[in-house]
C-alpha cells in the first residue's frame, strides 16, 4: 500500500512537459550543428573527409583574415579594458550622480544597431572633418586611410561590445567590495595608478576575462560593420566565400561554432555562473 | 605618498565638485566621437533637405514611399514573430530546466549552449541553416526520405520570411532563456509552496502568483527580442541575398550605393529605425522596474 | 486527545538520515515547540507534516485520518513560512483571502473573513497595501493571518521570528501566543531559540541530530533536563569532571573537595562522570545544609541584568550567574571565594 502511494505520488511528479520542451530544444539547437558538420565532412565524393577542413584552412585569405579579426579583437578589448575599467570605478567610487547616464550610454548600442552605426560612421567619418562654419579642415576622412578605416572599425566593435563589457566590469567591481580595498590601498600610500594596475585590475580578472572572451566572439563574427568599411575581416570573407564555394564554408562555420563554443565556455569556467548573451548581428 | 595626499586634499569630501567628473571624460568623449555624433548626423541629416536647409521633407517621402514602408512593416512583423515565439518557447525552455523538475545537470548545459548559440548569429548560421533545411539541407532529405514529405513541394522556403524566422529563433530562443531562468529563480520555493499549502493546485499558482509575477520579465524579455530582431542584418543578408527587404536590408543597401538618389531620405529610414528601437527600450525599462520591485 | 499523531516518521534524503524515529501525540489546541539546533531535523519533520517532503517510513495521522501521503493542499494545514513568502504580487488582502479564493468560497465571505484576520493582527487599514511596503514584523502577521484564514487544522510555523529584530520577536511571540489561545488552534513551532520555545509552548520535543532528545513542559526540560545534550542546550549548564566516592550516598569529589549530589545509579556516567548544576543555582558565601566549595575568581563579566563569574575550583572552572543590582559587593579576580548550592540543584551525567 505504501509503495503504491509513493509509486503514484512520484509518477505525478514525473516532469512530462519539461523533458518534452528541452528535447524539442535540443533538436532544434543540435540539427543545424550537426547538419553543418555533416555536411562539411562530405566534400570528398562519398567519402567522410577533412577535406573540406584542409582546403579551408590552406587558404591564405583564410589567414590573412583570421588573423586581421584576431588583432582587431585584442585591440578592441585593450582599448575597452582601458576605457571602461577606470571610468566604472570612478563612477563607483566618486560619482554615483553619473551613473545613470553612463548606463544610458552603454544602452545606446542597442538602440543604434550596427548596421546604423556604420551607417552613421561613415555619414561624419567618410568626409572630412572641418571647424564649423569653416573650412578649416581638422581631420581627414577617416576612410581613405587603411589606418583611419581601422580606427573606425574598432572605435565601432568598442561600440558594439560595450554594454557586455561594462556589465561585466560594473558586476564584477561590485562583487569585489572596491571602496574598501581602495581605501585600504590609499591608507598604505598607492597613488591612483598603483591602485588601478595592482589592486583593481587584478581582483577584477575573471570579470575581465568573461567581457574579453565576450568581445573577442562579437568582433571574430562580426559581419555588418567590417564589411561596409572594406576591411579584410574574418566575417566578411566567410560571406564571400559561401559565395563561390559550398564545402569550406561549411567547414568554416562549424569552425567558428567550435571557436565560440570554447570561447563560452571559458567564460563559463571563468565566471562559473549564468552565460554571457550578444544578441543578433 | 605626498601624491595621494594632496589628491585627497583637493577633492574635498563635503562638494564632490565638478572636478570629479573630468575623470569621465576619456569614457564621455568615446561616447560623443563614436556613438552621439554618427547618430546625430543621421538624426540631423534626415531634417536636411539637399539644399541644406532644415525640413522635414524626407519624412513625408519616408511615408509615401511604399517599398519603404512595406520594408518596415516587414522588419516589424518578422521581428514580432520571433520575439513572441522565441519568447514562449524560449520561457518553455527556461522553466523546464529551472523549476521544471529536469534533472540538475542538464541546467548549466542549457545554459552555456545559449551563450554559444546566441553568439553564433550572422554568416555561419546563415551556412548552418542551409545546410540543414535548405534544398539539399539534411532535415530537408531526411523528410524526403523517411516520411516522404518534401518540404518544399508543400510551399516551404527557407529564403522566405518562414525560413528567416525559424532561422532568427536560433538567437531568440538562447536569449530568452539566459534571461528568464535567473527571473524564474527569483521566484521563490516558498511562494509556491505556500500556495500549495494554502489549497492551490499547480495551475491556480501558476495563473494567480508565477505568471503574474513574472509577466514584466516575460514581456520585457520579449521586447528585448524584437528589437534584436529588428536591428539584425548580417544574417538575413547571408541567408536571403537581400532578396527580403527588410528595413535592415534597405539601409545596407542605400549606404552601398545610394539606390535612393536622395541621402536624406537614406537617413530618415535610419532614423526610423532608431525610433523604433528607442520606444521598445524604453518599454523594456519600464517593465525591469516593475520586475525589481517584486523580486528582490 | 490526541489530535496529530507522528509515528516512526524517518526521513532520509539519498540514504543520509536527517530524522530518525520519531514519535510524537498532539492533543487538540496544544502548543507544541520543536527546539534544536540547526540540521536536527525539525524543520525537515514540520515539512513533512505540511506535506512538502514524504517520510520514508512511519505514519502521521491527523484527527485519525492518515495523512502521511496525502497532497499538500489538501491537508488543510495552515504553514507560516521563515521568509513570510507573501505573494508580492497582490494586496495583503489578497494575500490574506487567497486560501478561501482557491477554495471558490463567494467574494463577500471572503471579505468578511479578510477583515476578521486583519483585525485579529491589528493591520485593519492595511488590506491595500502590498508586502513590499510592510516591515519584517508586519508582513509575518500577514503571513500568520493568511495561514489562519482558511481554518486550518494545524498551524505550523517554521522558524517564524529568525528573520526580525530582538525586540519585536519578543512582541510577535507573544501575539502569536495570544492568538494561537484564543482560537485555541494546535499549533507546532519550530525554533532554535530557546528562549522563544519555553516561554509560549504548552511542551517542548528537544531535537537533536535527527531524534528526539526529550519531550516535556518548558519546566520539566529545563529543570529535569534527561540527557547532556537537553542540559546543555537549553540553558547554561557547568560540568565539572568528578571523582565519585560513594555511590548509593551520592557523594563525589571535585578536586580535593567533596560535594553531595542525589543517589547515582550504575548506569550513569560510568566512564567520565561529570556533575553537572547551573550557573543560576550557585550563591555567593556559605551555607548550611547545602554544598559548599572553595574556589579562586578567574574573571567576572558583565551581562547587564546578570554578572557572570568564572571561578576555578581546584583546576576546574565554574560559571556562576548573580542577579545584577546597584550595590552589588562583587569579588575581585585572583580573590579566594566561596560558593554554595543546594543539593537537589546538582546532578550526576
Amino acid at each position: 500500500m505504501k509503495r503504491a502511494f509513493n509509486l503514484r505520488y512520484s509518477l505525478r511528479r514525473f516532469p512530462f512537459w519539461s523533458w518534452l520542451w528541452f528535447i524539442l530544444g535540443a533538436l532544434y539547437f543540435i540539427l543545424p550543428l550537426y547538419a553543418t558538420l555533416d555536411f562539411s565532412l562530405r566534400m570528398k565524393r562519398g567519402v567522410i573527409s577533412l577535406q573540406a577542413y584542409s582546403s579551408a584552412f590552406s587558404d591564405p585569405q583564410f589567414f590573412q583574415t583570421f588573423l586581421f579579426s584576431n588583432l582587431m579583437a585584442l585591440a578592441t578589448i585593450f582599448i575597452s579594458l582601458v576605457l571602461i575599467v577606470p571610468t566604472c570605478y570612478w563612477i563607483r567610487l566618486r560619482v554615483p550622480a553619473a551613473r545613470r547616464i553612463v548606463e544610458f550610454i552603454t544602452l545606446m548600442p542597442f538602440v543604434i544597431p550596427a548596421i546604423i552605426l556604420v551607417f552613421g560612421l561613415i555619414a561624419i567619418y567618410g568626409a572630412p572633418i572641418n571647424i564649423p562654419f569653416t573650412s578649416i579642415n581638422l581631420l581627414a576622412p577617416l576612410t581613405e586611410s587603411d589606418l583611419g578605416t581601422n580606427l573606425l572599425l574598432a572605435a565601432g566593435y568598442i561600440v558594439l561590445a560595450m554594454p557586455y563589457m561594462y556589465r561585466a566590469v560594473d558586476t564584477g567591481l561590485q562583487a569585489m567590495n572596491m571602496r574598501a580595498l581602495t581605501e585600504a590601498a590609499q591608507s598604505l600610500g598607492a597613488n591612483w595608478f598603483t591602485i588601478m594596475i595592482r589592486v583593481i585590475f587584478p581582483n577584477l580578472r575573471s570579470a575581465l576575462l568573461s567581457g574579453a572572451l565576450l568581445t573577442f566572439a562579437i568582433v571574430v563574427g562580426e559581419v555588418t560593420i567590417s564589411s561596409f568599411l572594406n576591411r579584410p575581416a574574418f566575417g566578411p570573407y566567410l560571406w564571400l566565400l559561401g559565395q563561390h564555394r559550398s564545402y569550406e564554408p561549411a567547414a568554416l562555420a562549424f569552425f567558428s561554432f567550435l571557436l565560440t563554443w570554447a570561447a563560452m565556455g571559458l567564460i563559463q569556467l571563468v565566471s562559473g555562473g549564468q552565460g554571457q548573451v550578444s544578441g543578433a548581428h | 605618498m605626498t601624491a595621494a595626499a594632496s589628491a585627497t586634499q583637493i577633492v574635498k569630501p563635503r562638494q564632490p565638485g565638478f572636478i570629479v567628473w573630468l575623470g569621465l571624460i576619456p569614457f564621455f568623449l568615446f561616447a560623443v566621437l563614436f556613438l552621439f555624433l554618427p547618430s546625430a548626423s543621421l538624426f540631423i541629416g534626415s531634417l536636411t533637405d539637399n539644399a541644406g536647409h532644415f525640413s522635414l521633407v524626407h519624412f513625408y517621402e519616408l511615408f509615401a514611399a511604399p517599398d519603404i514602408l512595406n520594408a518596415y512593416w516587414l522588419s516589424i512583423s518578422i521581428s514580432a514573430v520571433t520575439a513572441i515565439g522565441g519568447g514562449i518557447f524560449g520561457f518553455l525552455l527556461a522553466y523546464s530546466v529551472t523549476v521544471g523538475g529536469l534533472p540538475k545537470a542538464l541546467r548549466p548545459a542549457l545554459i552555456t549552449f545559449s551563450g554559444v548559440a546566441s553568439n553564433f548569429a550572422g554568416v555561419p548560421l546563415a551556412f548552418a541553416f542551409v545546410a540543414t533545411v535548405g534544398r539539399t539541407g539534411l532535415v530537408t532529405a531526411l523528410l524526403k526520405s523517411v516520411f516522404g514529405i518534401n518540404i518544399y513541394n508543400s510551399g516551404f522556403n527557407l529564403y522566405s520570411f518562414a525560413g528567416l524566422s525559424v532561422t532568427y529563433m536560433y538567437f531568440q530562443f538562447p536569449l530568452m532563456v539566459l534571461i528568464m531562468a535567473p527571473a524564474l529563480d527569483g521566484l521563490r520555493r516558498e511562494w509556491r509552496e505556500a500556495a500549495e499549502n494554502l489549497g492551490a493546485n499547480s495551475t491556480q499558482y501558476w495563473w494567480k502568483v508565477g505568471l503574474p509575477i513574472l509577466l514584466p520579465s516575460i514581456l520585457g524579455t520579449m521586447i528585448l527580442l524584437f528589437g534584436n530582431a529588428f536591428g539584425a542584418y548580417a544574417t538575413a543578408y547571408a541567408l536571403t541575398g537581400g532578396a527580403l527587404p527588410i528595413i535592415t536590408i534597405q539601409i545596407g543597401a542605400e549606404i552601398r550605393g545610394d539606390v535612393l538618389h536622395n541621402v536624406g531620405l537614406g537617413y530618415a529610414m535610419a532614423f526610423g529605425m532608431v525610433i523604433i528601437m528607442a520606444i521598445s527600450l524604453i518599454g523594456y525599462s519600464m517593465l525591469q522596474r516593475m520586475t525589481e520591485r517584486w523580486i528582490r | 486527545m490526541t489530535y496529530l499523531s507522528i509515528s516512526n516518521v524517518s526521513k532520509a534524503f539519498s540514504n543520509t538520515p536527517v530524522v530518525s524515529d520519531f514519535n510524537l501525540e498532539v492533543d487538540k489546541g496544544e502548543f507544541v515547540s520543536f527546539l534544536g539546533p540547526s540540521g536536527c531535523g525539525k524543520t525537515t519533520t514540520l515539512r513533512m507534516i505540511a506535506g512538502f517532503e514524504l517520510p520514508t517510513s512511519g505514519v502521521i495521522r491527523l484527527e485519525n485520518e492518515d495523512i502521511t501521503y496525502k497532497a499538500p493542499n489538501q491537508r488543510n494545514v495552515g504553514m507560516v513560512f521563515q521568509s513570510y513568502a507573501l505573494f508580492p504580487n497582490l494586496t495583503l488582502a489578497q494575500n490574506i483571502g487567497f486560501g478561501l479564493d482557491v477554495r471558490k468560497t463567494p467574494k463577500d465571505m471572503i471579505q468578511v473573513r479578510v477583515n476578521e484576520m486583519l483585525a485579529l493582527i491589528h493591520l485593519e487599514e492595511f488590506g491595500k497595501r502590498y508586502p513590499h511596503q510592510l516591515s519584517g514584523g508586519q508582513q509575518q502577521r500577514v503571513a500568520l493571518a493568511r495561514a489562519l484564514a482558511i481554518r486550518p487544522r494545524v498551524l505550523l510555523l517554521d522558524e517564524p521570528l529568525s528573520a526580525l529584530d530582538a525586540k519585536i520577536r519578543v512582541e510577535l511571540r507573544s501575539e502569536i501566543r495570544n492568538i494561537q489561545q484564543k482560537l485555541g488552534i494546535t499549533t507546532i513551532y519550530v525554533t532554535h531559540d530557546q528562549e522563544e520555545a519555553l516561554s509560549i509552548s504548552d511542551r517542548v520535543v528537544v531535537m537533536g541530530l535527527g531524534h528526539i532528545e526529550q519531550v516535556g513542559t518548558p519546566n520539566e526540560i529545563y529543570n529535569y533536563p534527561k540527557t547532556e545534550f537537553v542540559a546543555s542546550f537549553v540553558g547554561q549548564l557547568n560540568l565539572v569532571p568528578v571523582a565519585v566516592l560513594n555511590a548509593s550516598q551520592g557523594l563525589v569529589r571535585i578536586g580535593s573537595q567533596t560535594v553531595q549530589t542525589q543517589q547515582i545509579s550504575e548506569k550513569v556516567g560510568s566512564d567520565h562522570p561529570s556533575l553537572a548544576v547551573r550557573p543560576e543555582e550557585l550563591h555567593l558565601g556559605h551555607a548550611e545544609d547545602a554544598n559548599n566549595l572553595h574556589g579562586k575568581v578567574d574573571t567576572i563579566t558583565y551581562l547587564g541584568a546578570i554578572v557572570r563569574i568564572r571561578l576555578d575550583i581546584d583546576g576546574h572552572f565554574v560559571s556562576m550567574d548573580l542577579f545584577n543590582e546597584r550595590k552589588l559587593a562583587l569579588p575581585k579576580v585572583g580573590e579566594p571565594i566561596e560558593i554554595h548550592f543546594p543539593v537537589h540543584a546538582c546532578w550526576l551525567l
